[in-house]
Formats: C-alpha cells, structure tokens, sequence
C-alpha cells in the first residue's frame, strides 16, 4: 500500500516537473511582437478674410480706413445724397486642406427691415458659393442711400453685421 | 442573485433597441461638419447739411485711382489719378480744379501734365488750364493726370472737389 502511494507520489511530482518545464521552455521561447503607429489628422479647416479695399464710391467716403480681421470686416462710410453709394471689395480664403462651400448669408435682410429703410445694404454673395481648398473669393458689399428719398431722415446711421456660414463640401 | 433579478426584468427586446440607440448615438456624435462663420460689419452715416464755402453746380467729377506704389527719390508713395470732369454747369474757357487733402497727411508733391500750374496752400490744391485745353463746352468731358506723392501709404480722401468755383458731383472709382 505504502510503495503504491509513494508511486504516485514519485509519478505525481514528475509531471508537476514536467508542466513546470513546459511553461517555462514556453515562456522562453514565446516572443513579443509590437506594432507602434502614430495617426495624425492631417487635415486643416481655415477660412479667413485676408483683404478689405474700397471699390466705387459715388457721393460717399469712408469715415475711417476700413480694416479687417480673420473673422470681421469693417467699414464705416459717409453717404453725402441720395442716390450716393459706396462698394467694398472683400476677400475671403480657404487656406485649409478641406473644400468648403457658403452655407448660408445672414443680416442682410435684417439691416435693410432696419431703420432707416432708405439705407440698403447688398452683396452678391450666394449660398452654395463653392470655396475650395487655396482659393480666395472676392465680395462686394455695396451700401447705397436711396436715390429717390426725398427727406432726410431721423435716424441718420444704420449699421449691418453680414454673417457669411462656411461649412465643409461633400 | 440580485444581478441576476434585475436582468430578469429586462426583455430581450430592451437590449437589443438600448445597443441600436447606443450605436446611432455614436455614429452622430462622430459624423459632423466643420463649419466656421466670418462677419461684416458695415455702418453708413447720412451726411445731410454738408457745409461747404462753395455753391453746388451740376457738373460731375470721376476720379479714377490708375496706379500707386513705393517711391525711392524722394522716399515716399505715390498715387496716380486721372481726373474726369464732365461740364454740366456753362461753357468754360479756362477751366479751373480745387480740392481738400486732409492736412494730416504729409504731402511731397503733387504733379499734372495737363495743368499750367498747380498749387497747394492750405490743404487745398488748385489746378489751372493750359491754353490749349482750357476750353470746356457745357455737355462735354475731359480728363486730366494727377500724381501725388506723399510721405507714407495713407487714404488720401480728397474731397470737396469744385470745377470752376461750384461743388461737383464726386464719384471715386476703383
């Protein structure tokens, strides 16, 4: 009975050796493998304005020089009669990697419902106006007092804030 | 045993449209359009009552900005204009231009070929014909060169331009 128990015994701890061996002849032969990567968003979004000039002014000047930002474009103008209007010439740049296009044009219609009416703002900016990656576009913002006003109004000054919304093409 | 009661409670049905929710939830947050929003900001002001010492006439008075640019002698900028009258007062037979440059700015010169003299006293430039196109029937255009030099780049708002002696009609084009 005892010799058959230390048999066991002996057999038992035999293959515990033998499992021991195989992990670590396993571990030792077993090897690592590692992919490094880095991922960069190559892509760049930057729509900005990089110019605002006069254009034609007929019967009007500019109270300061107009000046701009990457975001804001700023005019300020004197109109000396009716009929008299004054034009500035605005640039817009997709500097960016990504294709954009004018979602929308927005204050427009706000500024002329605005008093005085006789003051009317445009610009031949369109929705759907494509602006693709290293293109410039140029605007024409144009402010004209009303050729057939035949008062002067109350109010004398009207301002209007013109939101042009770029957005990513397909 | 608790977990296991409370996923008793839920239906199959309540997974599976939690998982679809999830899984849209996720596809809207990470599809979205770059945008962005730039402003013009524009302000007019009615200039009514305008003083001026001169009488308004009908004529009318385009000035055309043709070039500028960086001088070196002497060191300065330059711009050129070619002035155009178009008579709608009387018949002239020696037409004569005046008009403001605000004194702030520093003037070098200023220079017409089609001038016989120019004079600038004051802050206001006086032009004067030559004879040979001095005259300038009512109804009729002509058009002269002007270059001014000035110390530095500026906005040169000429103005309270006059065609022998009355107010024009002044559009600047560009």
């Amino acid at each position: 009975m005892s010799t058959r128990k230390s048999n066991k015994n002996i057999i038992l701890l035999i293959l515990l050796l033998v499992i021991v061996g195989m992990a670590v002849g396993y571990a030792a032969l077993s090897q690592t493998l590692t992919i490094s990567g880095t991922a960069n968003i190559a892509a760049e979004w930057k729509i900005l304005f990089t110019e605002i000039e006069e254009g034609t002014m007929k019967g009007a000047s500019s109270k300061t020089a107009p000046s701009y930002t990457a975001t804001t474009a700023t005019f300020d103008v004197n109109l000396l009669y009716p009929g008299a209007s004054a034009q500035y010439k605005i640039t817009v740049a997709n500097q960016g990697t990504v294709n954009a296009f004018l979602k929308s044009v927005d204050g427009i219609d706000t500024a002329n419902a605005a008093s005085p009416t006789d003051i009317k703002y445009t610009i031949d900016a369109a929705p759907d106006d494509k602006l693709n990656s290293g293109d410039t576009k140029v605007y024409t913002v144009t402010v004209q007092w009303d050729a057939n006003s035949t008062t002067i109004p109350e109010t004398k000054t009207k301002t209007a804030t013109i939101t042009l919304n770029y957005e990513q093409a397909e | 045993m608790r977990r296991n009661k409370i996923l008793e409670k839920i239906s199959l049905k309540t997974i599976v449209f939690i998982l679809i929710a999830v899984f849209f939830l996720t596809i809207s947050v990470g599809y979205s359009y770059l945008k962005t929003q730039v402003s013009i900001s524009g302000k007019a002001t009615i200039l009514a009552n305008k003083e001026s010492d001169y009488p308004q006439g009908d004529s009318i008075c385009d000035v055309k900005l043709v070039n500028e640019g960086e001088q070196s002698e002497p060191e300065g900028y330059f711009y050129q204009y070619n002035v155009t009258i178009t008579n709608l007062d009387e018949d002239v037979t020696s037409w004569e231009i005046e008009f403001d440059i605000p004194n702030s700015i520093d003037v070098i010169s200023i220079k017409s070929s089609d001038a016989s003299s120019v004079i600038f006293e004051n802050g206001r430039v006086y032009l004067r014909a030559q004879s040979l196109n001095g005259y300038v029937s009512k109804g009729n255009s002509f058009e002269i060169g002007l270059q001014i030099a000035v110390s530095k780049q500026c906005n040169l708002n000429m103005d309270n331009f006059t065609f022998c002696g009355k107010l024009v009609t002044l559009n600047r084009i560009s």
